[in-house]
């Protein structure tokens, strides 16, 4: 019995072990298949044909077991890596040739996702996917007409009423951007069907609206490049490939040498591919102005830049777009990438790499990462071609710094960020002589402002006396003062103002480690006057008492960031009670200033501090800046960081109000419905009550409201001013668009976008309304 | 699924894990795998808190930023922990500011569990970094000669 019952035991176990090795087995292969399938095409000893034959006969072998597998992988790599895509689309041709079958249905898959893809707006995946179904036109795999009539549904998206714009644009750019993959070979099977077409799209482009053009040009001029949006450039150069009869010299076309073998394949017929009609929630990609830095005369005489209407500038550029998309989170990996890039025919590859660099850091409204990440991977570039790339980043930056009066102000802001964070790198080494001319500029104009500002962010990242040593003489006017703290209160003549008595007091108290509650007594007694001695008829603040604290507080604090930090939460109870009222709050914002304006990064830091422990509130401080005190520094950059960061805070308070209520509605919701349902609910799942959200849709409802507030103000001061400068220019008889006009009429057009789906999506104020439509007016 | 618990590449856990943490292991790499905290080290002595936060801004918004101090001192001994607001921003500057430079000198940045009382004190014997004991190399930055060393100049010194 013992016996048998051991025996079975072991059978059992048998079985169960053969199981597992078969399931490892499975797992193993499937592995397996997975890796060669997605490393064909790289770097190898022998031949990418060689490889691909031999990859063809491993899947057709593996093919009845691991069918859907294989499939399955290689529609992955249709979308993951679309820089080998004549390498797949050559696979699926091998394998179209050994088993028809098997081409149809990958074609089936292929046709599935694409739909799906077109259905759920992942419009880059589609465009991938869109492209290889072309590309299999010339392996044999599909028929020609079939491909077309795909490409006529999407280009019949341009012909449909009442939609956007952006969603016929992205049917036409899917389409265009796959014809120099195929539009030869429809070329020599469908002429009159390929024109027809083509005829199509060229009165869809030339009836295109562009008002958004203005907005996302980095360049204000079209010399000495004419700055195209993305699909007026994109139809150039397919014209220009039409003109040489569809050829083009940049695509691996692997497929070629194996036209014996593939031109006897059977081809199949796509499925009709319709586009799923509009709704109201779909997101379309938004339209992009193409960034041209160098043309031909820019690059080594040994090489040759294509053209910016040449079908191979676009084609190198998307494969540049491609790797940075790759690999942004690896900025070694990225740089290495980048350089690695096959290219042919003497292409100056890191003259396009950094365009395609600096294209994305310019990008408007944003760039689409990290602004850091295109610096630390410059210097990575840098790193990997000490011979030749930091020359190049050298002759980029002298560029953008020729052409800087036509620059979108806020490309400029991102200019100075980069440039400075560069230079930080590299010993703060540059050519200062060779801009020597900004020295007799006005201090206003975009040459100076930059080479100041410049200077400003490398002191942040440095020290003065450093910075003192980086530049020649002559360029003493612009370099920036020693930052120090301002304290009235031991200043020369300190004896003659009213707070001076208390002020000593309470630096010594403090210094002897004093309570918030023994300073506020040494300030009870002082007049409410401003700290010249002058009367404050305004109840709603004192000015002396704030001024005398505020500023011995800071001035005590003055060591380090930390160490100001420490003083405002030790004292934290005294800031609150001093500053109930806006006018306090923007009282305290001056005195701030007055003791600091010499350190902007100071100011940045703690206006963002007193912000966050709700010290002031976001609306001061836009009153703040701009209130008279504060026109001196207008134009300043730093002045443009801190609203900047002001509204990003208040904007991500909303936001996380809004998820607060939204997820509590979702607890409550599924603790309804299980009552209902007769489960039971456990005291351990918090479910908040009626009320609990209530109070919470009420502080959600505060901030929007506080959100709203905050833009009408800075909008409203934003006229004000503008409005000023445009009258002053008109009876001084000059012209409006003088550079102080550039510095603020471009800056606020970055909140245009938060602007318009702050107002228009729920109740609209009509207050609100009235002032962007002036602002709107003021630009057309 | 994996790499979202896991990070990897450059924003991954190094191999590095402080001996002095109060807890196991697997506690420890709990926290340093959630924590927005980063140590950064190799700084001059001389580098600032304010030209530390101008650098680590750059990958997000920071927190607060405590500068190591020699325990002896209470000078910079050149390391800091660098706490961020979100998870995010501390992989940002791990993947885009490790290894570049700052008044100079390369930046080594790593995870950290988080900050507590009395660890911004150097551990070495003589007040500062440990590896300030030990290094035979002249650091102009960092105090010159490793302190073993520079007792041993001193001594022959008449």
């Amino acid at each position: 019995m013992s016996r048998r019952r051991r025996e079975s035991y072991s059978d059992d176990e048998d079985d169960e072990r053969s199981r597992k090795r078969r399931r490892t087995e499975v797992v193993d292969i499937e592995d397996r298949l997975e890796s060669l399938i997605t490393r064909v095409g790289e770097k190898s000893t022998s031949s990418l044909e060689s490889n691909l034959e031999g990859l063809a006969s491993v899947l057709e072998a593996d093919l009845p077991n691991y069918k859907v597998k294989i499939m399955r992988i290689l529609c992955q790599c249709v979308v993951s890596m679309p820089e080998k895509l004549t390498v797949y689309t050559t696979l699926v041709g091998l394998l179209n040739a050994k088993n028809y079958t098997c081409g149809g249905e990958f074609v089936e898959m292929l046709v599935r996702n694409l739909k799906e893809s077109l259905k759920t707006g992942q419009w880059e995946e589609a465009r991938m996917m869109v492209r290889f179904l072309s590309d299999l036109v010339n392996c044999h795999v599909l028929v020609a007409a079939s491909v077309l009539q795909m490409f006529d549904n999407f280009i019949e998206v341009t012909l449909e009423d009442n939609i956007p714009q952006v969603r016929s644009d992205v049917y036409v750019y899917m389409v265009l951007s796959s014809l120099p993959w195929v539009g030869r070979e429809l070329f020599e099977k469908k002429e009159a069907e390929l024109n027809k077409l083509l005829d199509t799209v060229d009165s869809y482009i030339s009836k295109r609206q562009k008002i958004h053009m203005p907005a996302l040009r980095v360049w204000n001029v079209d010399e000495p490049h004419p700055q195209e949006e993305y699909l007026d450039c994109m139809w150039a150069q397919i014209r220009n490939l039409r003109n040489s009869k569809w050829l083009e010299k940049q695509i691996l076309r692997p497929y070629l040498a194996f036209d014996s073998v593939l031109c006897d394949a059977l081809q199949h017929t796509l499925p009709q591919i319709i586009p799923p009609s509009h709704n109201e929630e779909m997101v379309y990609p938004i339209p992009r102005v193409i960034f041209r830095l160098f043309d031909y005369t820019d690059v080594p005489e040994d090489t040759v830049l294509p053209g910016s209407h040449a079908i191979e500038r676009y084609l190198i550029e998307e494969q540049i777009d491609r790797i940075i998309h790759t690999n942004h989170f690896e900025r070694k990996d990225c740089a290495a990438a980048l350089l690695s890039y096959p290219v042919k025919n003497k292409l100056p590859l890191n003259y396009m790499v950094v365009e395609v660099m600096f294209s994305q850091l310019f990008q408007l409204p944003c760039a689409p990462y990290l602004e850091l990440f295109y610096g630390s991977t410059l210097i990575e570039l840098c790193k990997l071609q000490p011979s030749s790339m930091p020359q190049v980043l050298a002759q980029a930056s002298e560029m953008l710094f020729e052409r800087i009066d036509h620059m979108h102000t806020i490309c400029i802001e991102r200019f100075v960020n980069w440039f400075s964070y560069h230079l930080s790198n590299f010993q703060l080494r540059w050519s200062w002589e060779d801009w020597s001319e900004v020295t007799s500029m006005d201090s206003e104009a975009p040459k100076a402002k930059f080479v100041r500002e410049v200077l400003l962010k490398c002191l942040r990242l440095s020290y003065h006396q450093r910075i003192v040593e980086s530049v020649p003489e002559s360029f003493a006017a612009f370099l920036p003062i020693k930052p120090a703290p301002q304290y009235k209160y031991e200043q020369e003549g300190a004896g003659s103002l009213p707070g001076t008595t208390a002020a000593h007091a309470l630096m010594n108290a403090i210094k002897s480690k004093c309570t918030p509650d023994e300073a506020a007594q040494l300030l009870r007694d002082l007049p409410n006057k401003f700290p010249n001695g002058d009367e404050n008829d305004n109840p709603s603040y004192h000015p002396l008492k704030i001024d005398v604290f505020v500023s011995t507080l800071l001035y005590l604090g003055s060591k380090s960031f930390s160490h100001s930090f420490a003083a405002m939460a030790k004292f934290y109870p005294n800031l609150k009670s001093l500053t109930e009222t806006e006018e306090a709050q923007i009282y305290l914002l001056k005195t701030i200033y007055n003791t600091w304006s010499t350190h902007q990064q100071r100011m940045v830091v703690l206006v963002d501090k007193l912000l966050r422990t709700e010290v002031v509130q976001c609306q001061a401080v836009a009153n703040w800046i701009f209130s008279e005190q504060m026109q001196r520094d207008f134009t300043s950059m730093y002045v443009w960081e801190i609203l900047h960061g002001t509204i990003k805070k208040m904007t991500k308070h909303v936001d996380q109000l809004q998820s607060e209520v939204d997820e509590a509605r979702d607890k409550l919701d599924a603790a309804k419905r299980k009552e209902a349902d007769g489960m039971e609910i456990f005291s351990d799942e918090e479910v908040p009550t009626e009320e609990m959200i209530e109070r919470m849709e009420e502080k959600l409802e505060t901030a929007t409201s506080q959100q709203k507030n905050l833009f009408l103000i800075i909008f409203q001061r934003f006229i004000i001013v503008l409005t000023e400068h445009l009258a002053r220019c008109e009876s001084a008889g000059i012209d409006y668009n003088t550079t102080w006009y550039k510095w603020h009429h471009q800056l606020v057009f970055r909140y245009i976008n938060t602007l318009e789906s702050l107002l228009f999506t729920s109740d609209i104020d009509i207050h609100i309304l009235e002032v962007f439509q002036q602002f709107c007016a003021l630009r057309s | 699924m994996a790499a979202k618990t896991r990070p990897d590449g450059s924003a991954a856990l190094s191999q590095y894990r402080d001996q002095h943490y109060k807890g196991s292991r697997t506690e420890q790499e709990r926290a340093l795998l959630k924590s927005t905290t980063l140590y950064v080290g190799n700084l001059s002595f001389y580098t600032s808190e304010e030209q530390i936060h101008e650098l680590f801004s750059r990958a997000g918004d920071v927190k607060r930023i405590v500068m190591g101090l020699d325990k002896v001192k209470k000078t910079p001994c050149g390391f800091c922990f660098m706490e961020y607001y979100t998870r995010a921003d501390a992989e940002n500057a791990m993947r885009y500011i490790n290894g570049t430079r700052l008044d100079d000198r390369i930046v080594r940045t790593d995870w950290d569990a988080g900050f507590k009382e009395g660890r911004q004190f150097g551990r070495g014997k003589s007040g500062g970094q440990v590896r300030d004991e030990y290094r035979t190399d002249f650091d102009e930055g960092r105090g010159g000669y490793g302190k073993l060393v520079q007792t041993k100049i001193r001594r022959r010194d008449p």
